[in-house]
């Protein structure tokens, strides 16, 4: 009787990939547009610096540019510079991560939920906010700079390489902390009880169970930090101290000299390694799992002893305390006249209309990058799970290496492609969009592809078998599910949308100023007033869109 | 007196906000002895073991192991070894990195690791398998690592965490003998953690069944099936029929009367010896492979349902309104009823009176 | 319901946004013109809000620094991002007049300033001038036991090693003048020469020709190389600053405005173009400029002249390329 039942619903299979995938034409087209998009806007930006650093496109084939490079010793300085910090900024960042990391999963206290809440408090400011406000600390004549002298004599000064490290270490903290967390979170607790079953005491379990099982997801943060501070910009620009750093050197070659050629020499160097870490990550570091299987025997995770709840919490303490008084910085800086200098009270700074239309073109920009960044990310995972798509390992590839691609390389490639015919969208707020949604887009596919790999493939067959077309099962059974994945992907995006300058800095006009590069531009004027009132709008901004979802996921339980 | 009282729990509690996951549990344990908690889910058996292993801190009384009182030191200083759920063998080493783990952590020379390592691999006859990493290991064998970690450290006690639940049922018959072997072997005082009631009654030597952190009953297993102290204990550990009623006397001697059905009965004992008199309430237990299919007897019912189990069949029967189980072992000449048969039912003349309440 | 709640707010959220924005130019709102300028974001809100009342009509600006404005039209002829330059350096003017980047305006309201601050055509048109200042930290010096610098030479005296601050030629108009200064002063050698020696003392260059200003006023440096109204500005608002003009003299450069060719919004910008010529524009400027072009208005300084040396804006025109590369194989 089995045997007899028509099948329904189910297309007579083709032979060929391409057959299978023109099967559903409606995906088909969707999955070309995709793929003409994700080519237009992440690979040939991309191609298009290569190739200009070779001289093509304005002349012949040259490698005149990377003699150029290599004989000027102060570019060695920069590349040499840039990732020097960025190393050291990981290392750092590993470390204070491993600790609060360690103190917020293994504890419940209000502390802890403090912990985690200052830390990830860095993601809704631009990275570089953290510069003034060192400056305003630590600067030659700095609030602690002069306390230290009066006690200690002597000079110091913020300004520099170690002043770049810091700034770093505090914006990209949240980058390697979350991930770190999540790993730390996700870990059978059973083993650590297990380890201290057999006679090792906390210190001993942290060496040799705890961090080696979370291994995987401690280089996958180090990596994504290093990426992250090889192509940060802008902390050298205010607190570099005219000490060279790789991006802003590109950032400087292309607007202060328009030396695109050079500047895309200097993009090739810093996508080099780029692109060996995510290549190296992508497929080197595949067996993540290990260790993090959940089991379910539900036990609680290890509480701290002593002597290391001591240590990892004194570490945190100290760590989050320097993070507060980041943005207390802040928040002073944009309620006195002069911080330091003139401490009374005024709202002057505030009264910016030039600001509130830039933050107006953020917010606005941010949004509609974010919701097409999360959906165009999900529709991707949704095909590219599900759909026979030829070449499809080599699609998700380049998508996710957007995520990797240093901004100041991306931006030069939006300026060399979509700067003239046949675009012309330079100046346009569609520019600002454009590069925005892909440069997040593999934020919405990996949220994606993480969830279709959770929903079984049964849930779609037995739509199919209940009568539902492909269209219908995708609208009727995916989209639903696919809502929290989209809710995670639309904040992510939202908020590194909202700070993100490295790339847009270059596509900016008159018109479509954004606020992060707004303050860029008054930190660069040193008005400290000024940026300081503009970065605390935006962060309460930030804030509230949080706290407004946070409270949408409460109302429809859809957890986010 | 240690012999008896070799691991002693005085007034244990622990709490979880206002749950009471241990509810002043006070238990003596004796040397070699293996003692199985069993309870639903939720029950504080979890709780209470992973106490004694001290992951968890009690929040008030006493744990006195080997004369020496241990609850308030960190795991790795008390001699007690633990087997997980889900076994938590490290990942990243060798089974004989997992197994010499322990012995790392000790002033241990490397020759004698090795010796120890070998000895506690063969006892669990994992002899040929250092050299693989867990997740090359099937089930039964992961569950034998993490035995043989815990042995390799001779611990005083060995505390099982549900250690056979995650494995199938063929595996897991063969595995309890197993345990029971080793322990045997090697005289290891053994804590057992199921929810498994089978699996407790053929491995114990005695049973605590917990329910609401406390403790409803510890006895030997036969004492558990057969005289449970009360209702829950009765319907954890095997199937019940219950009835309640009056004792009752008649010139053919005592009778069993609920108002709607009345049946012969012996002498019925109160749980602390005295007899139950003539006209007094309560309530008593039946297990149904003690009821017999019997066309002679004056108590008639109707079959309403059958469950074909293999061994045994078991018939649900309707008497006066009483939904009765009803379990006849399948011989090959047994007789086989079919739905709404009427047929006589014969209970037993001493059944066992049962406390109503959980307490 | 609830599963309508979030794509609800989602929507909600995205209208919220879009009216803001709807609301912010819907007070009557002449029109609205995209506008470079190199200067100070503060004075620029000024006269952007005197604009607006003066002639109802929006200004977005865009705030860059000289080189980088420069480098940006450069890159975006002929088609600009912008209707008009308001505020910039002569010598870019001129540069640009070169290019074909202008469009001549023969503006009604300029015609009592002086033919040397326009072009002749009317593609620019001088609105300020302004010069090189030092600016110093008084109570730094005295905390530090500093002499008081009185001359450009005085800057090479090892005592100021690492306290000066100076701008990035290769960003900064500001900085480019006091180079071109220096070698009309002293000779391209000679000039070489000193900011060779200079850079021994010099702690920080900044990519903005007012950071250095704001840098000492705070106290990160004793002595930056800036220009008058930076300077200016923040003795006034009460920092302990001190204005110096080097006794060698300093160079100055008019500060222009200019319409970009091929702009769609003509009309608007020769209204705002007439504005900042007129009485009222001019007073706006003068309020935060040392000296303003248009007879009869004081700036926030008086006899400024006698300090200005004859400085040669085609000169530094014609030079700035090769000094520029110069400067950046020399010190970058």
């Amino acid at each position: 009787m089995e045997a007899t039942q028509p099948v329904k619903n189910q297309l007579k299979p083709s032979s060929t990939i391409w057959g299978r995938f023109w099967a559903e034409p409606w995906f088909a087209i969707a999955t070309i547009v995709l793929v003409v998009a994700i080519i237009l806007f992440i690979v040939a930006p991309v191609l298009a610096v290569l190739l200009k650093s070779f001289g093509i496109g304005t002349g012949q084939l040259t490698f005149d540019y990377y003699k150029d490079f290599f004989q000027a010793p102060y570019y060695w300085d920069a590349l040499l510079n840039s990732v020097l910090s960025a190393i050291i900024s990981t290392i750092i960042v590993l470390f204070l991560s491993i600790n609060i990391a360690l103190y917020v999963t293994r504890s419940k206290s209000f502390l802890s939920k403090s912990f985690q809440g200052i830390s990830l408090l860095p993601l809704v400011a631009p990275p570089f906010i953290f510069s003034l406000s060192l400056i305003i600390l630590f600067g030659r004549s700095g609030i602690v700079t002069d306390y230290i002298s009066h006690l200690f004599g002597g000079e110091f000064s913020i300004y520099g390489f170690w002043g770049v490290v810091l700034a770093q270490i505090i914006g990209y903290f949240p980058i390697g902390y979350m991930l770190i967390e999540s790993t730390m979170r996700n870990m059978n607790a059973d083993l650590e009880y297990a380890s201290q079953d057999l006679g090792a005491n906390q210190w001993k379990t942290i060496g040799s169970i705890t961090l080696p099982l979370a291994k995987s997801g401690i280089i996958k943060a180090g990596l994504l930090v290093f990426v992250m501070a090889l192509a940060d910009f802008s902390n050298p620009l205010i607190i570099g101290g005219g000490t060279r750093f790789l991006a802003s050197e590109a950032y400087l070659l292309v607007v202060g000299q328009h030396n695109l050629e050079l500047a895309a020499v200097l993009g090739v160097f810093l996508i080099i390694p780029s692109l060996l870490i995510f290549i190296f990550q992508t497929y080197f570091l595949k067996d993540s799992s290990v260790g993090t299987i959940s089991g379910e025997s539900g036990s609680y995770s290890v509480p701290l002893s002593k002597s290391v709840k001591f240590f990892v919490g004194t570490i945190s303490t100290i760590f989050t305390a320097f993070i507060l008084l980041m943005f207390i910085m802040v928040v002073l800086g944009a309620f006195v006249k002069i911080i330091g200098i003139n401490n009374t009270f005024t709202l002057e700074h505030f009264n910016n209309e030039t600001g509130w239309d830039s933050l107006y073109t953020s917010l606005f920009v941010s949004f509609v990058s974010a919701i097409l960044a999360a959906g165009i990310g999900i529709l991707q995972g949704f095909l590219f799970a599900r759909k026979p798509i030829p070449g499809k390992k080599l699609l998700e590839f380049l998508t996710l290496f957007g995520l990797a691609v240093p901004g100041t390389v991306m931006g030069i490639g939006y300026v060399l492609i979509f700067n003239g015919p046949p675009f012309f969208l330079t100046g346009t707020v569609m520019i600002l969009v454009l590069n925005m949604t892909f440069r997040k887009i593999g934020v919405g596919l990996e949220a994606a592809i993480s969830k279709m790999h959770q929903i079984d493939i049964s849930m779609e067959e037995a739509s199919n078998d209940l009568g539902a077309g492909p269209y219908k099962t995708f609208w009727k059974v995916i989209v639903p599910l696919m809502v929290p994945p989209f809710a995670a992907g639309f904040i992510y995006a939202l908020m590194t949308a909202m700070v993100s300058i490295s790339s847009v800095v270059f596509l900016i006009s008159p018109n479509t100023n954004l606020v992060a590069i707004y303050i860029l531009n008054l930190a660069e004027q040193a008005k400290i007033g000024l940026a300081s009132a503009m970065s605390f709008i935006m962060i309460v901004i930030v804030l509230a869109c949080l706290g407004l979802l946070k409270f949408v996921e409460k109302k429809t339980g859809v957890r986010i | 007196m240690s012999e008896n009282n070799f691991l002693e729990l005085k007034n244990v509690c622990k709490y979880f906000g206002d749950v009471k996951a241990v509810d002043n549990i006070s238990i003596s344990i004796k040397r070699g002895e293996l003692i199985s908690f069993i309870g639903p889910s939720g029950c504080g058996k979890t709780t209470l073991l992973r106490t004694i292993g001290g992951f968890n801190k009690q929040d008030a009384g006493e744990i006195i192991l080997d004369n020496e009182k241990i609850d308030t030191l960190p795991p790795e200083k008390r001699s007690t070894g633990m087997v997980f759920q889900n076994y938590a063998l490290f990942p990243h080493m060798t089974v004989y990195d997992n197994v010499a783990y322990g012995l790392k952590q000790l002033k241990v020379s490397k020759k004698e690791q090795h010796n120890r390592i070998m000895t506690a691999l063969s006892q669990v006859e994992l002899d040929d398998y250092g050299d693989r990493k867990p997740k090359e290991l099937s089930g039964g064998q992961q569950q034998r690592v993490a035995i043989a970690r815990c042995l390799v450290l001779q611990p005083k006690v060995l505390l099982l965490d549900e250690p056979l639940s995650n494995l199938d049922a063929n595996l897991r018959i063969a595995l309890r003998k197993e345990i029971r072997k080793i322990k045997d072997k090697l005289d290891l005082t053994v804590i057992f953690v199921t929810h498994d009631q089978e699996e407790a009654l053929s491995i114990s030597d005695r049973i605590a069944v917990l329910n609401g952190g406390i403790i409803h009953q510890l006895d030997k297993s036969d004492k558990i099936y057969n005289y449970p102290s009360n209702k829950f204990v009765s319907t954890f550990v095997g199937q019940a029929n219950f009835f309640t009623g009056y004792l009752q006397e008649s010139e053919k001697g005592h009778y069993f009367d609920t108002g709607t059905i009345h049946f012969p009965v012996e002498k019925l004992k109160r749980e602390h010896g005295e007899d139950l008199k003539i006209g007094e309430k309560t309530t008593v237990l039946v297990r149904p492979e003690r009821i017999k299919i019997n066309a002679s007897s004056s108590l008639k019912g109707t079959i309403t349902n059958i469950i074909y189990n293999g061994n045994f069949t078991r018939y649900f029967v309707d008497v006066e309104n009483y939904e009765l189980k009803v379990d006849v072992f399948n011989t090959h000449d047994s007789k086989k009823y079919k739905t709404d048969d009427k047929i006589g039912i014969e209970l037993p003349t001493s059944p066992h009176i049962i406390r109503e309440s959980m307490k | 319901m609830k599963k309508y709640l979030l794509p609800f707010l989602f929507l909600a959220l995205g209208l919220i946004i879009s009216a803001c924005g709807g609301s912010g130019n819907a007070k009557d709102s002449k029109g609205e013109i995209d506008v470079y300028t190199h200067n100070d974001s503060e004075e620029m809100q000024d006269f952007v809000k005197g604009l607006k009342d003066e002639t109802g009509i929006d200004v977005n600006v865009l705030r860059l620094s000289s080189g980088e404005g420069w480098s940006r039209m450069k890159s975006e002829a002929p088609d600009f991002g912008a209707d008009m330059q308001w505020g910039m350096l002569h010598s870019i003017a001129l540069k640009a007049e070169k290019e074909d980047f202008l469009e001549p305006y023969d503006s009604p309201t300029w015609e009592d300033v002086p033919d040397e601050f326009k072009d002749e055509d009317g593609k620019w048109y001088g609105w300020s001038y302004w010069f090189n200042l030092l600016a110093i930290n008084t109570d730094i010096l005295e905390e530090k036991g500093l002499d008081k610098p009185e001359s450009w030479e005085d800057l090479l005296d090892p005592q100021y090693k690492g306290e000066i601050v100076l701008p990035d030629p290769g960003t900064s108009g500001t900085a480019y003048l006091f180079v071109s200064t220096i070698m009309q002063i002293m000779g391209e050698d000679e000039g070489w020469d000193y900011l060779e020696k200079l850079d021994e003392n010099v702690g920080q260059y900044v990519k903005s020709g007012d950071a250095p200003a704001q840098m000492v006023a705070q106290g990160e440096y004793a002595i930056g190389i800036t220009w008058d109204q930076a300077v200016y500005n923040r003795i006034e608002e009460g920092y302990p600053l001190e204005a110096v003009i080097p006794e060698e003299g300093v160079g100055y450069d008019l500060d222009v405005v200019w319409m970009f060719k091929n702009t769609e919004n003509r009309e608007l910008v020769e209204e705002v173009i007439d504005y900042i010529g007129s009485e009222k524009g001019m007073k706006k400027s003068a309020a935060h400029r040392s000296m303003v072009t248009k007879p009869g208005i004081e700036g926030t300084v008086e006899n400024v002249e006698d300090y200005l040396i004859d400085y040669d804006a085609v000169w530094a025109e014609k030079n700035r390329d090769r000094i520029m590369k110069e400067w950046r194989d020399n010190f970058s």
